[in-house]
């Protein structure tokens, strides 16, 4: 495949380029390009042109993704295809429409070339070939990896088997005892295994704590109960103690209540006296202080000074501040504004100067010019020029075609005629379709040698070749239809027979079968059936029928035919025991005899069918042998004689082929003859050669149609001039008619203007600009002293008003100053100020005056609430005065005291006396004595203390032993936990295992594969890489060679060659790769590369190989020898080089065509 | 009409196995998965109210030493004591080998049949009479069920047995016995245990396997569990309900990556089926192997990065759920799209390859592989036979497909930036 020419649309920096590479013996394009001119853009774009784009691109900078496309015409020697690529995941191929196109139909160029293989087979850029030499270097040159990676475009093998290995590595290091992940998760199953033994529980372990728990607990409980029996006892006693004194208390409280005799009072009354009289108290203070601030205040409001007056005139005050800004700033305004005026002033009568004119009014009897129409007079003078060009222009060009036609018309004339009758060109004609003939004549007379020869052919296989073709033409063979239905019959009869002996011979081997079945099953049981069981069982009741007959006819019973009767019962049970016991056996014997029955019958079936089709089949042979005997000694089955009239119908065909053949060979030849003849006569020549003639005949004409096709081409010119000649007057014409209209319209409009028609046109334009600058200037003096007037009124307004309100509210100072205003301004607005300040303080004292006012009036209706209140709550404890409220309350608070304590008091009885109630703790507290309670008492606490000891130490043994076994139940866990641990180790050790079995296999084949390949591939690819080497550094070096490497033998490296300098014809020196310049280096794996595709070559088919800028580190005489190997390359394929040099551009020239260098910068 | 349970090979435990540890793995859940089961069997029984429980053999795991198992189980019979629920047990082949089964002195509601000969023992109230002999060492290969008493007239007869129902293959040959043989023997039905796979093979007599209650490794998936089997009136079965007793549930999920082009496409179809059995499982821990197949471009870079895909997996499964979903594994089923005579057209040097590769010989082990086999636990080569000796054609044109996928894609993707 090659690329004819690249077409980009739209990709990275690229729009609308199309890049043509033209085809020659030495297919080797070089494209140049700068930095940034998109050489890698388009090694990529090719790439994704081929292969389609990737999901994600960077080529989308310029174009969006939607709309880049890269295209390319590529060929094979046989035929091209057109076509675009777009972005997408489907359907990106497309025709030069735009339309969908078959993957197929690009891959059929591609080939088996994969994306991956081209890119690293086909596309070499300045990076692959380094990092390729380094490689050299880092494979410190063994051979294999060298070779494996060149013809693998430049994958490094090294590196892939380095990568396995790593991963292999991390799972399992050999012996060592590195800390890779299978050696840590076995470590792990021992780890959890020990944890497992050193947890696990034993019976007798659990048993023998268990007899410990079962004796602690045991001990522990019946020290538990001594203690608790001592210990209620002390608390029964001490609580007897503590009950003494509150049974005395209760007696106490009791009589104290009986003394108090105020009457039953709500809770709340305390409360309700003191709220009473705190209210009433509260009251009259605040009444006495609110009277004295009310005076405070009327005193102070009565102070203030007046403000009423300026107050009222506070709207226009205000009006007036807010606009002495603009008062100041009008003042300034008027100053400004005459300023100005005199400025244009001043400048208009400059401008009536220039228009010479005396005054204004002068001025403004001329007509204004306004700033459209003054455009529009331009416009019109630049159109009267370009029309005035346009009409010479025309009148030029008139006058050349006018001096053509005369020249042409001049070698018209020198032209002879040429002579070619009719009749020679009627007779051409007649060749030229008998030539056509002959063509086709030739292929009838090839097809008929071949009739000829397969004729022959089929008649020996037919075997009718001794025959006269006559007779074999009528032999009398029967219809194949005929023969076809002979051979449907053989062979149905053939398969019956076959079935029907089949069936037979089955159904004898199924009978040999059931018989050893049923011989298997009667070794067993013997062979009963119910009816020997019915038969049994009559013959013994007929016989017991016979003895109980002698019985009741009282005649003797024989004891052999008792004997006789008891075998009959045993027969018969002893059949009905064999058909119960073994009814499934006999079940099936019985099964399979009729089995063997029905297999018998079908038997003989099977034979008579057997014997009927054997006599068809001698009918068949005897109806066959009279249809097939056409032929002496020849003897047809149904399939060949089939197959025979086939080929015999082939032959007849052949046959009439062949006569038809031979008649349209003669017609052709005598038509030839008559030409001959002809021609001679014609052409006036002895030749005896048709061939020979017909080519004279040929060349007459094609001189006659020389001469004419000039004379031809000179009328044609003639005429196009004439054509133009025509234009160009119409164009002249219609010049000369716009030039016309343009100055009429000049004419008019200075005429308008009153102007000086005689001025030229650019004088008079001039005119009418000054004219226009002066009216503009007019009309901005107007406009200005119109507004000097406004604002003189605006300023008078002001000043009369602001000295109205000076002499109303500022009586004593002096008149207002027009020039000052801001003075008496600002005093008026302070005098303002300070009135509305004392308007604020005068209501703000009304409001509180009103409010102590208020005030001053709900405290006398609190005091006369809280005086009925007291009255009411007299009442209630039944006093007369309100001095006797705070006895009764202290007596109420007395008697709650009182009962409270009775309460308390109840409360720890009822909790002394427990379960045995309040009256039997008073009843037994009052029998006993205090001090033999407390004697009582001490005894009881000695006791206890020393149970206490004993029971805290039973406690603790079974603390102990519980606490074991809390521990033996915590380990057992851990032993499961540490299985389970253990089992998901083991799991780890195995899946890591199973990858590294494989990795290891991948590895261990690849290396096999790199040395197999060596082995194989070394020889060629020694010998062309040194070949390309040599070229590649100008002889410096020899070649390269293998050799073993001097620190491990097993390896073989590679080496450099190069000529002694002592002894050049004799053995070269060696040098090994990490000894070479890097220059050499980098030249040394081109070669590699370039012998890796060079021999890919020679048994695949062309595909381009495209070479990014890959002479970084080559010198001038280098590059010359990269392109004299490189274009000895482009024998065999398509090479094309990317270049940022221009001297390597240039370079180039020396080695290709100019049309095979792109620039594409 | 009364109901009893059929439980057998508890396996109590038990580890679960096959899974490999992390981080963040919730071990506690498995680890007690085979004593939750039979906690479940427990409060099954008594919400349920049923009138007994059998257990047809392999309570115990053969090699688990530890006595706090045996604890444990009698914690368990215990509440069913207290609830007055009678529990008849058969040792099988595992429990023969247990040093638990010796020394452990069961609660009184707990018969074991003897090991010496068939016994029959008939429920205190019911009319039921079980029938069972346990193994009395771990292999006994003569046919048990042979000499198990004849049916007691006008009883329930239930045979207790722990056999290899017709010799199946790779499960021993323990107390073998046949279905035509059970079937004959007369009793109404035969509670089986040993073939951890619940099946019912016969009914009217009943021929049944429970299954185990929890399956321990990704060979056993599904739910696993018990049967509730109810007994009318006139002693016939009229019932036999599978009840789930499993706490983690283990699943070989496939994954299809036919036609997928983008490791996004696999690892988003494993979500989904992630998602989809998680679902299937209940709430209980997922133990899971993922099996990817199909035919698919990523085969070469799924097999070369197998160990990367199979942390993809596992990081999924612990996204979704990492206390539901453990996952065992990564098997890869794939197939390559690439023809190999399309590809050896290409060049030389990959014809050369892909014809060594038919000549590749997995039985041939390298240097390293020795050496690992020498490291490792015997258990771990055992597990690992198919790798290191792949046995006939399809385990070694699996293990010639996987090397060869390994080796293209290292070729492939082993460029100058690496």
């Amino acid at each position: 495949m090659r690329f004819d020419s690249l077409n980009i649309p739209a990709f990275g920096p690229f729009t609308s380029c199309s890049y043509s590479f033209e085809s020659s013996s030495h297919d080797l394009h070089v494209i140049y390009g700068p930095n940034e001119a998109g050489k890698s853009s388009l090694l990529r774009g090719i790439h994704h042109l081929l292969y389609g784009f990737p999901a994600s691109t960077d080529d989308d900078f310029l174009h969006e993704y939607k709309k880049l496309r890269i295209g390319a015409t590529v060929s094979d020697g046989k035929q091209s295809l057109t076509f675009l690529r777009k972005k997408g995941n489907v359907g990106t191929l497309l025709d030069e429409k735009q339309n969908t196109i078959d993957e197929g139909r690009l891959k059929a160029f591609c080939g088996s070339v994969s994306p991956d293989f081209f890119s690293h087979m086909f596309g070499l850029s300045t990076e692959t070939l380094r990092s390729g030499a380094d490689s050299l270097l880092s494979a410190k040159g063994e051979l294999g990896a060298l070779l494996f990676a060149a013809s693998a475009g430049g994958s490094p093998i090294e590196s892939a088997i380095q990568k396995l290995q790593a991963e292999a590595d991390k799972l399992f290091a050999g012996n060592g005892r590195k800390a890779n992940t299978i050696v840590t998760a076995y470590a792990a199953v021992k780890e959890h295994e020990k944890v497992v033994r050193a947890n696990t529980l034993s019976p007798s372990d659990w048993k023998k704590l268990n007899q410990e728990i079962e004796s602690a607990q045991r001990d522990f409980d019946l020290k538990d109960e001594q203690l608790n029996n001592r210990r209620m006892r002390q608390t029964r006693v001490e609580n007897l103690l503590k009950a003494i004194p509150l049974i005395h208390d209760l007696k106490t409280t009791h009589a104290a209540l009986a003394t108090i005799a105020l009457p039953d009072l709500p809770s709340d009354f305390p409360a309700r006296v003191t709220e009473a009289n705190s209210t009433l108290t509260n009251a009259a203070a605040l009444i006495t202080e609110h009277e004295s601030i009310l005076l405070s205040k009327q005193s102070r409001l009565a102070e203030i000074e007046p403000f009423e007056s300026i107050i009222r005139d506070a709207p226009e005050l205000d009006s007036l501040h807010q606009t002495i800004t603009q008062h100041l700033q009008d003042l300034q305004n008027v100053e400004d504004l005459a300023v100005k005026l005199k400025q244009l002033q001043r400048e208009q009568e400059v401008q009536l100067q220039n228009l010479e004119l005396t005054d204004r009014v002068n001025l403004t009897s001329l007509p204004n010019v306004g700033k459209q129409q003054l455009l529009g007079i331009r416009q019109l003078v630049e159109s009267i020029a370009k029309v005035e060009r346009e009409r010479d222009q025309a009148q030029r060009d008139l006058n050349g075609t006018t001096r053509s036609v005369d020249k042409q018309q001049e070698k018209l004339a020198a032209l002879g005629e040429a002579k070619v009758n009719d009749s020679l060109r009627q007779l051409s004609s007649e060749v030229e379709e008998h030539n056509k003939n002959s063509k086709v004549a030739a292929t009838w007379l090839n097809k008929h040698d071949d009739n000829k020869v397969a004729f022959q052919q089929l008649a020996n296989q037919l075997g009718i070749a001794d025959l006269n073709p006559d007779e074999a033409r009528k032999i009398q063979v029967p219809a194949l239809t005929v023969v076809q239905q002979f051979q449907k019959d053989e062979s149905q009869i053939k398969e019956d027979l076959r079935l029907s002996q089949k069936k037979l011979d089955d159904l004898k081997a199924l009978a040999v079968e059931i018989e050893a079945e049923i011989r298997c099953g009667s070794d067993d049981v013997a062979v009963v059936t119910e009816q020997d069981l019915l038969d049994a069982r009559t013959a013994r009741d007929e016989h017991w029928n016979q003895i109980s007959q002698k019985w009741v006819d009282k005649n003797p019973v024989e004891i052999e035919e008792r004997k006789a009767f008891s075998l009959k019962i045993v027969q018969s049970d002893d059949i009905a025991d064999t058909l119960r016991d073994h009814a499934e056996t006999l079940g099936k014997i019985t099964t399979l005899k009729h089995r063997l029955e029905s297999n018998t019958v079908k038997q003989k079936q099977a034979d008579q069918v057997v014997d009927r089709i054997k006599e068809k089949q001698t009918i068949f042979e005897t109806e066959w042998r009279q249809q097939s005997s056409f032929l002496p000694e020849r003897h047809f089955i149904p399939t060949e004689l089939a197959a025979w009239l086939v080929v015999y119908e082939n032959w007849l065909t052949l046959d009439a082929d062949i006569s038809k053949l031979e008649n349209k060979l003669d017609a052709h030849q005598e038509k030839e003859h008559n030409l001959r003849g002809a021609l001679q006569k014609s052409l006036q020549r002895d030749d005896e050669s048709y061939a020979i003639l017909s080519n004279c005949l040929t060349n007459t004409l094609i001189e006659a149609e020389s001469v004419n096709g000039e004379r031809k081409a000179i009328r044609v010119d003639i005429e196009t001039l004439n054509a133009d000649l025509s234009v160009q007057k119409e164009a002249l014409a219609h010049a000369e008619q716009r030039l016309e209209r343009a100055l009429g319209d000049w004419a008019e409009s200075i005429a308008d203007l009153k102007i000086n028609g005689s001025a030229s046109r650019n004088i008079a334009l001039n005119q009418l600009e000054e004219r226009h600058t002066a009216h503009v200037t007019d009309r901005k003096i107007s406009e200005c002293a119109e507004q000097v007037e406004s604002l003189a009124q605006r300023i008078g307004k002001y000043t009369e008003e602001l000295e109205i309100f000076r002499d109303r509210h500022l009586p004593d100072s002096p008149v207002l100053d027009p020039a000052n205003p801001d003075i008496a301004e600002k005093r008026l607005a302070e005098l303002l100020a300070s009135a509305q300040v004392r308007r604020t303080e005068h209501e703000t004292l009304r409001g509180d005056i009103d409010q102590v006012v208020e005030t001053v009036r709900a405290k006398e209706r609190a005091k006369d609430a809280a005086t009925t209140q007291i009255q009411k709550l007299m009442a209630e404890a039944k006093i007369s005065s309100p001095e006797g409220l705070l006895d009764s309350i202290t007596q109420f608070e007395n008697r709650q005291h009182q009962q409270q304590k009775l309460d308390v008091t109840n409360a720890a009885l009822i909790n002394l006396a427990g379960s045995m109630g309040v009256e039997a703790l008073i009843k037994e507290a009052d029998a006993e004595e205090s001090d033999s309670l407390h004697v009582e008492v001490r005894t009881l606490t000695e006791e206890i203390e020393g149970l206490q000891d004993h029971r805290d130490g039973a406690r603790d043994v079974l603390n102990e032993a519980m606490k074991t076994r809390a521990n033996l139940e915590k380990a057992t866990d851990d032993a499961a936990l540490a299985k389970q641990f253990s089992a998901n180790s083991l799991a780890s050790v195995i899946t890591q295992s199973e990858r590294f079995i494989r990795l290891q296999h991948s590895i261990s084949f690849l290396r096999a594969q790199v040395e197999a390949y060596r082995k194989k591939s070394q020889g060629p690819m020694i010998e062309k890489t040194s070949q390309f080497f040599s070229t590649l550094t100008n002889g410096t070096f020899c070649g390269v060679g293998a050799q073993q490497d001097d620190d491990d033998p097993d390896q073989i490296v590679l080496v450099a060659l190069r000529d002694s300098i002592d002894d050049p014809s004799g053995t070269p020196e060696t040098l090994k790769t990490q000894a070479l310049s890097e220059g050499t280096r980098d030249q040394l794996y081109l070669a590699l590369r370039m012998a890796a595709i060079d021999i890919h070559l020679e048994h695949h088919a062309p595909m381009p190989l495209i070479l990014d800028d890959v002479l970084m580190t080559f010198d001038d005489t280098r590059s010359k020898a990269f392109f004299h190997l490189i274009k000895e390359l482009s024998l065999k394929t398509q090479v094309i080089v990317f270049t940022h040099h221009l001297h390597t551009a240039k370079m180039a020239e020396d080695f290709l065509p100019t049309g095979q260098i792109l620039d594409i910068s | 009409m009364f109901t009893f349970i059929h439980a057998a090979d508890i396996h109590l435990d038990s580890p679960l196995t096959g899974l490999s540890q992390h981080d963040e793995a919730p071990t506690e859940t498995i680890r007690v998965a085979t004593r939750a089961a039979l906690t479940r069997l427990v409060d099954f029984a008594i919400t349920e109210a049923v009138d007994f429980v059998l257990i047809a053999g392999d309570l115990y795991d053969g090699d688990w030493k530890d006595f706090g198992t045996g604890i444990s189980f009698n914690n368990e019979m215990r509440r069913l004591e207290s609830q007055q629920i009678p529990v008849y047990l058969i040792y099988g082949n595992h429990d023969a080998e247990s040093r638990v089964t010796k020394s452990l002195k069961l609660q009184d509601n707990v018969h074991v049949f003897s090991t010496k000969q068939a016994e029959t023992v008939h429920h205190p109230t019911l009319p039921v009479s079980v029938h069972g002999q346990g193994f009395a060492t771990q292999s006994v290969t003569e046919n048990l069920a042979e000499n198990y008493p004849a049916p007691t007239e006008n009883r329930y007869n239930i045979g207790l047995l722990h056999t290899n129902l017709g010799d199946r293959e790779g499960h021993g040959n323990y107390a073998p016995s046949s279905l035509p043989q059970l079937v004959a023997h007369g009793y109404d039905y035969w509670a089986l245990g040993h073939i951890h796979i619940r099946e019912i093979h016969h009914k009217h007599p009943h021929v049944v396997y429970s299954g185990n209650t929890q399956g321990r490794h990704v060979k056993e998936t599904g739910p696993k569990g018990c049967y509730l089997i109810t007994v009318d009136d006139d002693l016939e079965t009229s019932n036999c309900e599978f009840v789930t007793l499993d706490s983690v549930r283990w699943e070989n999920l496939g994954v299809d990556c036919g036609g997928m082009s983008t490791e996004h496409q696999v690892l988003e179809a494993v979500r989904n089926r992630l998602n989809a059995a998680l679902t299937d499982a209940d709430g209980r821990l997922l133990a899971v192997r993922i099996t990817l197949t199909g035919n698919t471009e990523l085969h070469e870079v799924l097999h070369a990065e197998h160990s990367r895909f199979r942390a993809e997996c596992q990081s999924i499964g612990l996204d979704i759920d990492a206390e539901l979903i453990w996952v065992e594994g990564l098997r890869l089923k794939t197939r390559t799209l690439i023809n190999p005579e399309e590809l050896a057209k290409q060049d030389d040097l990959t014809a050369f390859v892909l014809d060594a590769l038919k000549a590749f010989d997995p039985n041939t082990l390298p240097a390293a592989v020795e050496t690992l086999v020498r490291k490792i636990p015997p258990e771990a080569t055992r597990a690992l036979q198919s790798s290191l000796r792949p046995q006939g054609e399809p385990e070694t044109e699996t293990m010639r497909d996987e090397i060869s996928a390994i080796v293209l894609q290292a070729i492939a993707t082993s460029d100058s930036a690496e």
